[in-house]
């Protein structure tokens, strides 16, 4: 039974310390299926690094902000488990968020990685819903997470905010490419290149997950952000010879 | 203050005399102390070492003291080497020069760096292993600090101490901790999967070793050893006094061919392994340094111990250190049988020791 | 039985001349103890050693396997009284503890070589550790320590027993001699066993035998210097692959770590 295998959870983090710590509470409430935790702090300076120790997770302390690529790829060099999962400091998983995921990564030798639905992402994972509150979220989330293969769907481009592969996709795909950082775009490349080692890509339409969507670099510096995922846009095309939109 | 440029490297003597009158601190310039080696090899290092001097002075000299750092020095020391060195130099030798260009970049520079410029031709991490440390780890990091290594990773695991304030935050300082006690060593082999370097040196946090100790190991992995161990042999006592220890390490070594490693072993720290040796070892495999001693001697990877590093009396007695039936020892010399069946997995149960059949032997010794 | 004979000739002459009496090895119809001797092209010293065996013990005898000699050695062994087994092709001594032992009568296996002559006083130690319940009693010498180089043997024995949990036996082992053994261990461990000694020490250690360093004679010293050949010794590539077999048996029955923890290392959590 794959799903009984230990799953990593790498989450990548700077500043963030007010959306981790719900993250990872939610985390520890829903998952039932064994799984460790690995923060990787981005040089963060309000505390994140005595929470995640208090806390007793497994922390990676770096020195400074080394974008989410590069964070990704330490988090994932310590991993032992034999499911990776990435996951944005700002989401909050739901009751079998990862059961269900897990049932749909190992449906066929060939799904490579699997990502929710969501309120909010770029592309296809995004659904349309309205909640009130964040309890209020929760509970659609735990009517609609009802582990089901009809709501499988595979795609093309799955968003890196909550992003569960098999350990040998990663062997033979290898690291993220760290070109993209700060960020933007390296989930379309690694998803390009599991595809072109054969590799399928599900999104589980039966896991709904909570993403806050902060977007305070993009908040904060608007062009520098439009100029950053201008720039990320073209590294891709000039990588692959297509532009990513095609797979969104 | 004002400090005039060396235009070019004029003669000792004479710069040494300007250099004198410029400044207006009260310091004299440091002998420079000739290397060690033949008539010719004494001079001629005495001869790079004077250039050093010299080049270490001008780097520094018309910069703003902002910019002079530890980071400045070693790169201009970097260039600075590849254009001067002739021939291959011993990491003797290359300490020597190193040392007269720091001099020489302080003696022109604001602050007394204490770093040590080395000419790397690759990258090289650092990591070290610490539980509950907090005596010994922010000087085991002051130390590291002090050499050019691409990254220092420390691995707490299962800390109840201070250890993580007390560590030092500096931009090339990676802390990695892990809530659960991993077990001995585990702490090596998640570094080696996390380090990015081309080679790896492994220390431990509880052992505070000088830079000077360290920078051989460093030359020697990037000049293209595969493992580096520490020398442990001065400090042996004779064999009938050794311990179950130190014979199970000198066994494994003569048995793999390799008695003149005597007892030097991936257990001891510091120790350097290349980006080749882990992977042809593998990361997993260093939880049992011992095996990993096995599988680098019968994968035929270049081995050195180039110097002595005296951890044998520093090393902090632990609970559960103390004497010989103490089960850190009884767990080494289990290491130490999962080296052998590794190696035997190999080459067979004899490690192709002759088998010659006994009565052809008899005959041979007692035969008329 | 005792039956006192007439020396003949040379024989009389000889002990005349001789400084001790000229005895004859006595063979006890029912010997507790049964001193095994592999001998091949011994004659030079094989009468001394005899003159000494047949004083260790009043119940003994003395087992002469005389393999593949071509001076003379079963002749002298015969004239003696010993029981001679003669086997035309070598064997090794190893092989020929294993031919004695399977034809010893008594219950205390005591093992010594053709080459060197042990004084009696020094040989009854360990039939004496044997009979008040030692299983195995070694010879608590070592071998030579001094010297800048370490001999590969002696680093072997040493080492084999601290990998075995037996430090305190220093670099004592069943491939010197003299050594002895209850009959019973010989039995339990197999009589080919024997015939690679690292291996008959693991199996009587893995058994929970009693095993004891229990008294020194300096084999080291008094041996005879047999190969003065440019190479190694062939002999210490036999011997040292014979304790790197003893490692593998440890490997076997005790699995990978030979029984010693790891103190609950969490190897999972490197790939």
């Amino acid at each position: 039974m794959n799903e009984t295998k230990l799953t990593s959870i790498v989450i990548p983090t700077y500043n963030g310390l007010q959306l981790l710590v719900p993250c990872i509470e939610s985390i520890r409430r829903y998952t039932e299926v064994p799984y460790e935790i690995i923060v990787v702090d981005n040089g963060s300076t309000d505390g994140t690094q005595e929470y995640c120790i208090q806390a007793g997770l497994t922390l990676i302390a770096l020195p400074k902000n080394e974008g989410f690529p590069a964070a990704c790829n330490r988090g994932l060099a310590v991993a032992s488990g034999e499911q990776l999962l990435l996951l944005n400091n700002d989401v909050i998983v739901t009751p079998r968020w990862l059961s269900n995921m897990l049932r749909a990564l190992y449906s066929a030798d060939d799904v490579g990685i699997v990502g929710p639905i969501t309120n909010y992402a770029s592309g296809r994972q995004q659904v349309d819903m309205t909640w009130n509150s964040l309890e209020d979220f929760m509970q659609i989330a735990e009517r609609h997470n009802q582990s089901d293969p009809a709501k499988w769907q595979e795609v093309k481009r799955l968003v890196g905010l909550c992003f569960l592969f098999r350990r040998k996709l990663w062997d033979m795909v290898g690291r993220l490419d760290e070109r993209y950082s700060p960020g933007h775009y390296e989930d379309d490349d690694y998803c390009y290149r599991a595809r072109q080692k054969a590799f399928r890509l599900f999104i589980s339409g039966d896991t709904l997950v909570y993403h806050e969507g902060s977007v305070s670099f993009a908040s904060n510096h608007p062009n520098d952000w439009k100029a950053l995922i201008e720039r990320n846009r073209r590294i891709f095309i000039d990588k692959w010879g297509v532009d990513p939109w095609i797979f969104m | 203050m004002s400090r005039t440029k060396l235009e070019k490297p004029i003669g000792p003597r004479r710069s040494a005399v300007r250099a004198q009158d410029r400044s207006r601190r009260k310091r004299s310039l440091p002998l420079l102390k000739a290397g060690k080696g033949t008539e010719q090899g004494r001079t001629e290092i005495g001869e790079l070492e004077q250039q050093a001097f010299l080049a270490g002075y001008s780097a520094a000299s018309g910069h703003e003291d902002s910019s002079l750092s530890y980071d400045h020095l070693q790169s201009a020391f970097l260039d600075w080497f590849k254009e001067a060195k002739r021939q291959a130099l011993s990491w003797r030798n290359i300490l020597a020069v190193s040392s007269a260009y720091r001099r020489g970049y302080n003696t022109a520079a604001k602050q007394t760096l204490t770093g040590i410029p080395l000419p790397l031709r690759g990258t090289v991490s650092a990591v070290v292993s610490a539980c509950n440390e907090e005596r010994t780890i922010a000087a085991v990091i002051s130390e590291l600090i002090r050499l050019p290594f691409r990254e220092i990773i420390v691995i707490l695991n299962g800390c109840k101490d201070r250890s993580y304030d007390c560590i030092r935050r500096h931009d090339k300082v990676i802390v990695v901790c892990c809530p659960d006690r991993l077990g001995h060593d585990v702490a090596r082999g998640i570094g080696a999967s996390l380090a990015a370097g081309d080679a790896v040196l492994f220390t431990d946090g509880d052992i505070v070793l000088s830079a000077e100790d360290l920078a051989p190991l460093l030359l020697e992995i990037d000049q293209g050893a595969d493992v580096v161990l520490n020398d442990i042999s001065p400090y042996l006592p004779p064999f009938s006094k050794q311990d179950a220890v130190t014979r199970s390490k000198m066994f494994l070594n003569y048995m793999l061919g390799r008695p003149d490693l005597k007892a030097n072993s991936l257990t001891a720290v510091p120790h350097a392994l290349s980006r080749r040796a882990i992977s042809a070892i593998g990361a997993r495999t260093l939880i049992v340094p011992p095996k990993a001693q096995a599988l680098a001697i019968v994968k035929g990877l270049k081995i050195r111990a180039p110097k002595p590093v005296d951890v044998v009396k520093r090393n902090r007695l632990r609970s559960g250190n103390v004497g010989e039936g103490n089960e850190v020892a009884s767990l080494i010399l289990g290491d130490h049988i999962e080296a052998f069946q590794a190696a035997m997995e190999l080459q067979g149960a004899r490690l192709g020791m002759t088998k010659m059949p006994r009565s052809k032997l008899a005959r041979k010794r007692n035969g008329r | 039985m005792l039956r006192k004979r007439r020396l003949a000739g040379g024989a009389r002459q000889r002990a005349r001349d001789s400084k001790r009496p000229v005895r004859r090895v006595l063979n006890h119809p029912n010997p507790i103890v049964s001193i095994i001797i592999p001998a091949m092209n011994e004659r030079a010293t094989l009468p001394g050693v005899l003159r000494e065996t047949c004083r260790v013990h009043p119940r003994s005898e003395t087992i002469v396997v005389a393999n593949g000699s071509t001076d003379g050695t079963p002749a002298i062994a015969r004239k003696w009284g010993a029981r001679v087994i003669v086997t035309e092709e070598p064997l090794g001594h190893d092989v020929g503890r294993r031919v004695g032992a399977e034809a010893a009568r008594g219950r205390i296996l005591l093992f010594i070589d053709a080459d060197m002559i042990i004084p009696a006083t020094e040989l009854r130690p360990y039939v004496k550790a044997v009979s008040e319940g030692v299983d195995v009693a070694l010879n608590d010498y070592s071998g030579p320590l001094e010297g800048r180089e370490i001999h590969p043997v002696v680093l072997a024995k040493y080492s084999l027993n601290s990998l075995l949990g037996r430090s305190d036996l220093k670099g004592a082992s069943l491939t010197a001699v003299p050594h002895a053994m209850s009959r019973s261990v010989a039995e339990a461990i197999g009589y080919e066993a024997l015939e690679v000694p690292p291996l008959a020490l693991v199996a009587a250690l893995l058994r929970g035998y009693k095993v004891r360093a229990v008294h020194s004679v300096p084999v080291g010293r008094m041996n005879p210097i047999k190969y003065r050949g440019r190479q190694e010794d062939p002999l210490t590539g036999l011997i040292v692959g014979d304790h790197l077999e003893a490692v593998h048996r440890l490997i076997l029955e005790r699995g990978s770590r030979g029984g010693y923890s790891d103190l609950g290392r969490q190897r999972d959590k490197v790939r």
